[in-house]
């Protein structure tokens, strides 16, 4: 199976924000080795929503990590835009995640020494130091647009699920990265959370960001442009959904469903 | 399954629990050494008490003396169990040189300034003891020298011991060394040689200089106070030297050794107050860290008083290892300490405190930090099931939530309100600091806890190694001390030595005070009183209150004025001559010579003088030593000392001790501070794997985040340390001073004299490059860091 890089009959010119070519990790501590990821290539263009799925176990959340240098890929290659990320040292890997790539976790990892629009702060000026009043300017736009900004300093223990999911998506953004990552951002939200975090999420990919998202959900997943399917390290299958419409909601959800079927989802 | 349970957990956790064991090992071992010394030195000083007999109640005295009136007087006072007068004959260091046969190593005793007086044994009581704590009794020919001498000089039996006396070298071979119940002391200003008794008799009439010392031995030796004023209102009794009592000798001998013990107790309890904060800090963590188990073994059903139990052994099973451990070295290290002590006492018997002492100490320390670790472990009861279960939170709801109010009401004002733009990391690190000060307690403290370790021993040493020290002696800061005892023509060297003194353009400020005996009035009527008298103006001795004396006045040492109940501005009578003079107390000063009961009065010598001292400073370029021994030379009846030396050989025994406890300190600090600094690190980072993920994942380098752990650390460190030298300065001072003032040595307020350079810039600094080396270190760890483990840690 070939995973294309553009549909062979569009003469448009198609983008790559990011390739992987023969991607393999191994861990190590076990005897023996296990190996989570089996050799993955995979291309995600410019501005596409690309959702993984696949069962407990098959390596999606892995290859995320792989991808997005958090934990080193046992073999092959990583390229976002020009660089090449599993050639980079600690030092730019990591100022790379801070300018270039943006992470929503299933678990809201947040500072709880720090309210909530310092937290999404931090990345931000970390990023562009000398223009704080720029970077809050945005941040403070970027609450008003998810409707946090009433909570914005309050303390992470005083907000709800879902406005901490959607506080994780301002401080994704805070930096304007290339490629959103995202790992099972609704895992721990119950349907109306989910709902507003997919709102977000989607508004988000309209605005032209790049998204990866890992996710479990087939009606989150119903919300991206093309999703792949992930089997003990592997690649298997893909399926392109096209861009997603409020009203092809149902549809798309049982295209995807039927499809996961033969997958034996 | 307790027993499994804690195997299980030491094994897990190795490098922490190793780290705890070392902490908790290092305070048993000092505990007990400092037990163990203790025992032993009280043990031996006992134990050569025991069998040499020494007096009760001791005066010194030169000249002629009326031998029916300490007959009388001995008939008199039915207290009185047995007297006896010693006849001594003291030759100067100078004259006593040392060979050993067959070989050509020899030297002269001259270094030393104490007196060495010549004596028989005694057949009553105060016995000399050689090395098998026997009664020595010299052959003729033979003499038996102190052990002292025998360390200082590094003295053997076989070799020859030289006398020059003024009909020519009085040759002896050394026959053994003798230990000196009331002269074994550094503290103490003569030493006794055993000669037999026609050795004696031929080197009393060869121009040494003869001395007395009457001795007592009293039915009821408490009464030995009482019994010195009693002796001292009897007008015809000889006492123009020394007069001392068995408590002070027992006192001043155990101070010496004992002051080893001491610092050792000081240094454990430090130690053990560093080691409770620490097992406080880990069992915190590991409940935090095991939460979900709590609360799995709650769930099932097992009640709270297990499940501390599965933890308390594994603490029990540490304190008990570390108890055993530690004790095991006390004794090695305890032999080793008292090895010295015992050659220049004698061994002490082996009795059931020797083994109760250090057991009694061990066992303190075991439930001392069991009872800490039971205080923590409370915290199980609280735990509540669906908190630990779905949360991972020791606290309950209310707690919780009174957290969260707590947090919320810290984080409202943004973080980054004043922030300008510098790094950013370390803008982070302060709010962790400030918002988790409580878990960050541990550092500062151990540090301040280290710097008072560090610096009290080494203020304690350079005080009594300072030249200044002599102000504690009763004595102004000077270069030369020239000291005229008693002897028949002691006016004649007086006007000589003034003369000769006068016209030396090699020395200034020259002053001359006479010791006078005066009488005051004491319980028994008029007592004995030593008295400096001479021009105090300009002097330079600190004074505890008040100045020095003018006309009309008097100046009194801080035990004398204890002793007769006088301050500043009292009047206080004496007797001169035979007449009464009403005195003003101008001033209280501290002074460690003569038992501490001195007295200064201005004005020229009108009764009985005993003899005269000399204060001179030498002129730029001139060194003393050369100068003393000028002097020693012209007058062989002054002891002529630079003020350095006399200071630093009076002091020898207590600065040795005190070198040893700074070193031992300085040491132990080190350790402690290197060790608990990574422990405590090492579980930071532990704790802070989420935190770590975080930032890791928003953009922070490996480098970055070892950057902020490194500057939270060091600014601990540097804050505690700081603090600890705020501590020594002024707390310590005080607490010290105080433990010098109980002593009774005649300091009742003790300022120190530091080393400014060494504790308080080149000792913090050592202590702040050990955190900060082991930070590094442990912060190196975060370079190597795996994002996304942290994460789902």
């Amino acid at each position: 199976m070939t995973l294309s890089e553009a549909p062979s009959t569009a003469p448009v010119l198609v983008r790559t924000a990011l390739v992987t070519t023969a991607l393999e990790k191994s861990y190590y501590s076990t005897e023996p080795p296990t190996r989570v990821l089996n050799g993955i290539d995979l291309t995600v263009r410019q501005g596409e929503f690309l959702a993984v799925m696949g069962a407990s176990g098959s390596g999606k959340s892995t290859l995320l990590y792989c991808i997005s240098g958090m934990d080193r890929p046992t073999a092959g290659a990583v390229r976002l835009g020009d660089l090449d990320l599993t050639e980079l040292s600690d030092r730019d890997m990591s100022h790379t995640r801070l300018t270039k790539m943006g992470f929503i976790f299933q678990q809201a990892y947040f500072l709880s020494n720090f309210n909530l629009r310092d937290n999404i702060l931090l990345p931000a000026l970390k990023a562009q130091p000398k223009g704080r009043a720029e970077v809050e300017a945005r941040v403070d736009a970027l609450l008003e647009r998810f409707g946090i900004s009433h909570v914005a300093h309050h303390g992470i223990t005083q907000v709800s699920g879902g406005q901490l999911q959607r506080a994780s998506i301002c401080r994704a953004l805070a930096t304007k990265p290339a490629v959103l990552f995202a790992d099972e951002p609704t895992g721990a939200l119950n349907s109306s959370m989910t709902l507003e975090v997919m709102d977000a999420l989607t508004g988000v990919h309209r605005d032209g960001t790049t998204i990866m998202m890992v996710t479990h959900d087939p009606a989150c997943a119903a919300r991206a442009d093309r999703v792949v399917y992930l089997r003990d390290g592997l690649l298997v299958d893909e399926r392109d959904l096209g861009a997603w419409q409020l009203a092809d909601t149902s549809r798309r959800e049982d295209e995807l469903l039927s499809w996961l079927r033969d997958h034996d989802f | 399954m307790y027993f499994k349970y804690t195997l299980n957990d030491l094994r897990k956790n190795r490098g922490v629990n190793i780290s705890l064991l070392v902490v908790l090992a290092l305070s048993a071992f000092l505990m007990a050494s400092g037990a163990m010394v203790m025992e032993r030195t009280l043990g031996s000083v006992n134990a050569l008490f025991d069998q040499a007999k020494p007096p009760h109640f001791l005066q010194m005295h030169k000249g002629a003396y009326d031998e029916a009136a300490l007959d009388a007087f001995a008939t008199e006072h039915p207290e009185i169990d047995s007297w006896l007068i010693e006849d001594m004959v003291g030759y100067d260091s100078a004259a006593i040189a040392w060979a050993r046969p067959g070989t050509t190593e020899s030297g002269t005793l001259s270094e030393s300034l104490i007196d060495n007086l010549f004596v028989t044994q005694n057949t009553e009581f105060d016995f000399l003891l050689d090395a098998d704590s026997a009664i020595a009794q010299p052959a003729d020919g033979e003499t038996f020298v102190p052990v002292a001498y025998q360390q200082r000089f590094g003295l053997q039996t076989g070799d020859e011991l030289r006398i020059r006396t003024d009909v020519g070298i009085e040759e002896f071979v050394i026959a053994g060394f003798v230990r000196d119940s009331q002269m074994a002391s550094s503290l103490s200003s003569a030493t006794r040689f055993l000669v037999s008794d026609a050795d004696f008799e031929r080197l009393l009439t060869s121009g040494g200089s003869p001395e007395i010392i009457v001795e007592y031995r009293l039915a009821d030796p408490a009464q030995a106070n009482d019994f010195q004023a009693v002796y001292e209102s009897d007008q015809s009794l000889p006492k123009n030297g020394q007069a001392v009592t068995g408590d002070m000798i027992r006192i001043i001998n155990a101070i010496s050794d004992g002051l080893v013990a001491i610092a050792l107790m000081f240094v454990s309890l430090l130690l053990i107050s560093i080691a409770l904060l620490n097992v406080r800090f880990v069992i915190r963590g590991t409940l935090q860290d095991e939460v979900h188990q709590i609360g799995a073994m709650k769930a099932i059903g097992l009640p709270d008083s297990t499940i501390s139990g599965l933890y308390l052994s594994k603490y029990s099973a540490m304190t008990l290892i570390a108890c055993i451990i530690g004790g095991g070295l006390a004794i090695v290290a305890s032999q080793a300490l008292t090895s010295g002590m015992q050659t220049s006492y004698a061994t002490a018997p082996v009795t059931a405190l020797t083994f109760l002492a250090p057991i009694a100490a061990l066992t303190t320390v075991f439930f001392i930090v069991i009872a800490i670790c039971r205080h923590v472990l409370r915290l199980i009861n609280r735990v509540e099931v669906v908190s630990a279960l779905v949360h991972g939170s020791t606290l309950d709801e209310r707690q919780t939530a009174r957290r969260a109010k707590r947090l919320a009401r810290r984080v409202r004002r943004s973080a980054f309100a004043s922030y300008g733009g510098g790094d950013l990391g370390r803008r982070i690190s302060l709010v962790d600091l400030r918002t988790e000060a409580g878990q960050w307690v541990l550092l500062p403290l151990v540090f301040l806890l280290a710097v008072v370790l560090i610096t009290l021993p080494t203020n304690l040493l350079t005080t009594f190694q300072s030249p200044k020290f002599v102000t504690y002696m009763g004595a102004p800061e000077s270069d030369l001390r020239i000291d005229l005892q008693f002897s028949d023509d002691l006016e004649q060297v007086r006007e000589d030595a003034d003369a000769a003194l006068a016209a030396d353009s090699r020395l200034v400020q020259v002053r001359r005070f006479a010791n006078e005996l005066v009488e005051t009035r004491g319980d028994e009527g008029w007592e004995s009183m030593r008295v400096e008298v001479g021009d105090y103006s300009g002097d330079t001795i600190q004074y505890l209150r008040g100045g020095p004396p003018a006309a009309g006045e008097i100046a009194l040492s801080v035990l004398n004025a204890d002793r007769f109940g006088v301050d500043v501005d009292d009047a206080f009578t004496v007797r001169r001559d035979g007449s009464e003079v009403t005195l003003t107390v101008n001033g209280v000063y501290q002074d460690i010579t003569s038992g501490g009961q001195t007295a200064k009065m201005a004005g020229g010598a009108t009764g009985v003088v005993t003899g005269y001292l000399y204060y001179a400073t030498t002129t730029a370029g001139q060194d003393p030593t050369v100068i003393a021994s000028d002097y020693g030379d012209r007058f062989s009846a002054a002891t002529v000392v630079p003020m350095g030396e006399y200071v630093s050989q009076t002091l020898s025994y207590v600065t040795i001790a005190f070198f040893n406890a700074a070193v031992l300190a300085v040491v132990f600090a080190i350790g402690v501070a290197a060790l608990i600094t990574t422990l405590n690190l090492t579980l930071r980072l532990a704790r802070e794997k989420r935190r770590s993920g975080i930032l890791s994942a928003l953009g922070f380098s490996g480098s970055e985040l070892a950057a902020q752990l490194r500057f939270k650390a060091i600014l601990a460190v540097v804050i505690g340390t700081l603090l600890g030298v705020a501590v020594a300065a002024t707390l310590g001072e005080a607490l010290v001073g105080a433990a010098i003032s109980l002593a009774g040595l005649g300091i009742s307020s003790l300022a120190f004299i530091p080393n400014p350079l060494l504790v308080y810039v080149a000792y913090p600094l050592l202590l702040i490059v050990v955190g900060t080396i082991s930070a590094v270190t442990v912060a190196s760890r975060l370079r190597r860091g795996d994002t996304s483990a942290w994460l789902r840690a």
